[in-house]
C-alpha cells in the first residue's frame, strides 16, 4: 500500500516536472508566432522533462570525437608520407 | 613560380613536417580549455537550459565553417584559374576539407540542440536547410577532387567548382527563405539571439579563438601534409 | 574577336551550328531522346500508382513529381552531351576549329535546351492526363517557368556534364554535382507550378520568376566563362 502511495506520488512528481519544465521552453518562443501549427514537422512530443544537461554532454563529446577523428586521420596521413617508400 | 614552389616543396617536405605540431597542441589545450570553461563556469540560459552551452562550439564552428572556410576555398581556387599556383589549390583542398568537419560538427551539434529545445533532429527551417546544401557542396567538392587523377585538371575542375558554389550560395538562402515563406513554421525556431551575459560574452569570445587557432592548425596542417604528398608523387614520377 | 568578325562566323551561329550538329546526332541515333522520353513517362506512370488520391491533392502532388522526373530525365541528356565527343576524341576537332570556345558551351547548351524542352512538351501533357489536372489558360504559366527554368538547368548542368566527363566517375559524379544548383531552379519552378495549376493568377509567382531569371541570368554568364576552363589547355 505504501509502496503503490509512494509510486504514485512519483508518478505526479514525474508529471508536474513535465509540466512545469517542458511548456516554458516551447511556450516562450511560440509566443510571437501566431499562425496555426501548419508544418512538416510533427508537433514536438516529449515523454519527459527536458533533460538538456545528457543533451548538452552529448553535443560536447560527439563534437570534440568529430575533431579528434580528424585529427587523427591527418596524423595518419602525416605517418604515411613521411615513411620511405 | 609553379616550378619554384614545387622545386621548393621537394627539398623541403620532411622539414616542413614537424615530428610534433605544436599549434595543433596549443590549439588542443585551447579547445579544451574553452570546453572546460564552457560546461563548468558560464551560466546556462534560463530559458533553454544547459543545452545553450553548445552555443559556444555551435556557433564558432559555424563561423569558421560557412563562411571561412568556403569562403577561402573558393577566392583560392579563383586566383588559381587566373595565376595557376600549386599552392592556391592545396589551399583551396585544405580549407574544403577542414570546413567539412566543422560544417559536420555545425550540423550534428545543432541537431542535438535542437532535439533538446525544439524537440525534434530537423526541421526544414531556412538556416538548417541552407546549411545542409553548403555541407553537401563541399561534399561534391571533395568527392569531385578524389575522381580526377591529374593534378592539373583536378586542381582546375575542382576551382571551377569552388568559384561557382560561391555564386550558388547566395540563390540558395533566397530559395530557402522563399521557400519559408510559403510553408510558415509555428515555431520561431532559431531563439533570437539574447542578450548575453559578460561571462556568456566572454566565454563567446574565448570559444571563437580557441576554435579559430583549431581550424587555422588544421589547415596548416592538412596543407603542409599535401605539399609533403605532390613532392612526393612527383618525386617518384622522376 | 571582333577585328576578325568579317572572316570568322559569328557566336550565334558557331552555336546554333554546333547545336543543330548535336540535335542531327541525337535525331539520327534516337537513343538518347528516347530513353529519356521513356523514362519521364514510365516515372510518371509510377508515381501516379503510389499517389493515393485521399490523401493528397493531385495539384499539390503533380508540380514536385514534373520537378524532379524533370531533372531527372534531363540528366541523361547532359550526360550524352560530351559522351559524344569523346568518340574519336572528337572535342579536339571541335577545339580546334576556328570556333571560340564559349560557342562551343552557348551551342552545347542550346543542344541540351532544346533535348530538356522537348522531354518537358511530353511529359506535361502526360502530366495532365495521368493525374486529371484542370487543362486551361494556366498552362501557358507553367510553361513560361519551364522555359525559364530549363535555361537555368541546362547551363549549370551543360557545364558541369563538361567537368564530369574529365573524371573516372563520368556519370555518377554529375547528379552530385549539379544536383546542389539545381535548387534555386526546382524549388521555385515546382513551387510556381503548384501555385499556377492552383489557379493563381501569374502575378502571384513573381518571386519565383525572379529567381529563375536572376538565377538564368548569373549562371549562363558565369558558365560561359567558366567553360574554357574545364577544358585542357
Amino acid at each position: 500500500m505504501r509502496l503503490a502511495l509512494q509510486q504514485a506520488s512519483v508518478t505526479v512528481a514525474v508529471y508536474q516536472t513535465q509540466e512545469s519544465a517542458a511548456p516554458p521552453a516551447l511556450e516562450s518562443q511560440e509566443s510571437g508566432a501566431v499562425p496555426p501549427p501548419q508544418t512538416s514537422v510533427p508537433a514536438p512530443e516529449r515523454t519527459g522533462p527536458p533533460d538538456t544537461v545528457s543533451s548538452m554532454k552529448t553535443g560536447y563529446v560527439v563534437a570534440l570525437t568529430i575533431f579528434l577523428a580528424y585529427i587523427v586521420l591527418l596524423m595518419r596521413r602525416v605517418a604515411s608520407v613521411r615513411k620511405p617508400s | 613560380m609553379t616550378t619554384a614552389s614545387a622545386l621548393d616543396a621537394r627539398a623541403t617536405p620532411v622539414r616542413r613536417l614537424p615530428p610534433v605540431d605544436w599549434l595543433l597542441v596549443l590549439s588542443a589545450l585551447a579547445v579544451a580549455g574553452v570546453v572546460a570553461r564552457a560546461t563548468l563556469y558560464t551560466p546556462a540560459d534560463a530559458m533553454l537550459g544547459a543545452v545553450q552551452r553548445l552555443f559556444y562550439v555551435h556557433v564558432p564552428s559555424a563561423i569558421l565553417g560557412m563562411y571561412v572556410a568556403c569562403s577561402v576555398m573558393a577566392i583560392a581556387g579563383g586566383l588559381y584559374l587566373w595565376i595557376k599556383d600549386d599552392r592556391l589549390d592545396r589551399i583551396a583542398e585544405s580549407a574544403a576539407e577542414v570546413g567539412f568537419v566543422f560544417l559536420t560538427v555545425v550540423l550534428v551539434t545543432g541537431s542535438i540542440w535542437g532535439k533538446a529545445s525544439w524537440g525534434t533532429y530537423w526541421a526544414w527551417e531556412p538556416r538548417l536547410t541552407s546549411a545542409l546544401f553548403l555541407w553537401f557542396l563541399v561534399l561534391s567538392y571533395l568527392v569531385l577532387r578524389d575522381a580526377i587523377e591529374n593534378r592539373e585538371a583536378r586542381a582546375r575542375l575542382s576551382a571551377v567548382l569552388g568559384v561557382l558554389a560561391l555564386l550558388l550560395v547566395p540563390f540558395i538562402h533566397m530559395t530557402v527563405y522563399l521557400f519559408r515563406g510559403l510553408h510558415p513554421e509555428p515555431i520561431v525556431l532559431k531563439p533570437e539571439k539574447p542578450a548575453m551575459s559578460p561571462e556568456m560574452l566572454s566565454t563567446f569570445g574565448f570559444a571563437m579563438l580557441a576554435f579559430g587557432l583549431l581550424f587555422f592548425a588544421m589547415i596548416r596542417l592538412r596543407y603542409q601534409w599535401a605539399t609533403a604528398r605532390d613532392a612526393r608523387a612527383e618525386l617518384e614520377q622522376a | 574577336m571582333s577585328n576578325l568578325a568579317f572572316r570568322e562566323p559569328s557566336f550565334i551561329a558557331d552555336a546554333i551550328r554546333i547545336a543543330r550538329k548535336d540535335l542531327l546526332i541525337e535525331f539520327r541515333s534516337r537513343s538518347g531522346f528516347l530513353s529519356a522520353v521513356v523514362f519521364a513517362l514510365l516515372s510518371l506512370a509510377i508515381f501516379r500508382f503510389s499517389w493515393d488520391p485521399t490523401a493528397v491533392r493531385s495539384t499539390l502532388l503533380a508540380p514536385g513529381i514534373l520537378w524532379v522526373i524533370f531533372t531527372f530525365a534531363g540528366l541523361l541528356g547532359l550526360n550524352r552531351s560530351f559522351n559524344v565527343e569523346q568518340v574519336d576524341r572528337a572535342m579536339d576537332a571541335l577545339l580546334a576549329s576556328p570556333v571560340s570556345r564559349e560557342a562551343v558551351f552557348a551551342g552545347k547548351a542550346l543542344g541540351n535546351f532544346v533535348f530538356v524542352m522537348a522531354v518537358q512538351l511530353l511529359a506535361l501533357p502526360t502530366l495532365a492526363l495521368f493525374f486529371g489536372l484542370p487543362v486551361g489558360p494556366e498552362w501557358w504559366g507553367v510553361l513560361a517557368v519551364a522555359l525559364l527554368a530549363g535555361a537555368g538547368f541546362v547551363a549549370v548542368g551543360t557545364l558541369f556534364a563538361a567537368v564530369a566527363s574529365n573524371t573516372r566517375l563520368a556519370e555518377m559524379l554529375l547528379p552530385m554535382l549539379a544536383l546542389p544548383f539545381f535548387v534555386p531552379v526546382l524549388i521555385p519552378a515546382a513551387q510556381a507550378t503548384s501555385s499556377l495549376l492552383a489557379g493563381r493568377p501569374i502575378s502571384e509567382v513573381l518571386p519565383e520568376l525572379k529567381i529563375l531569371g536572376a538565377f538564368d541570368i548569373v549562371f549562363m554568364a558565369a558558365c560561359a566563362l567558366a567553360f574554357p576552363f574545364t577544358l585542357e589547355e
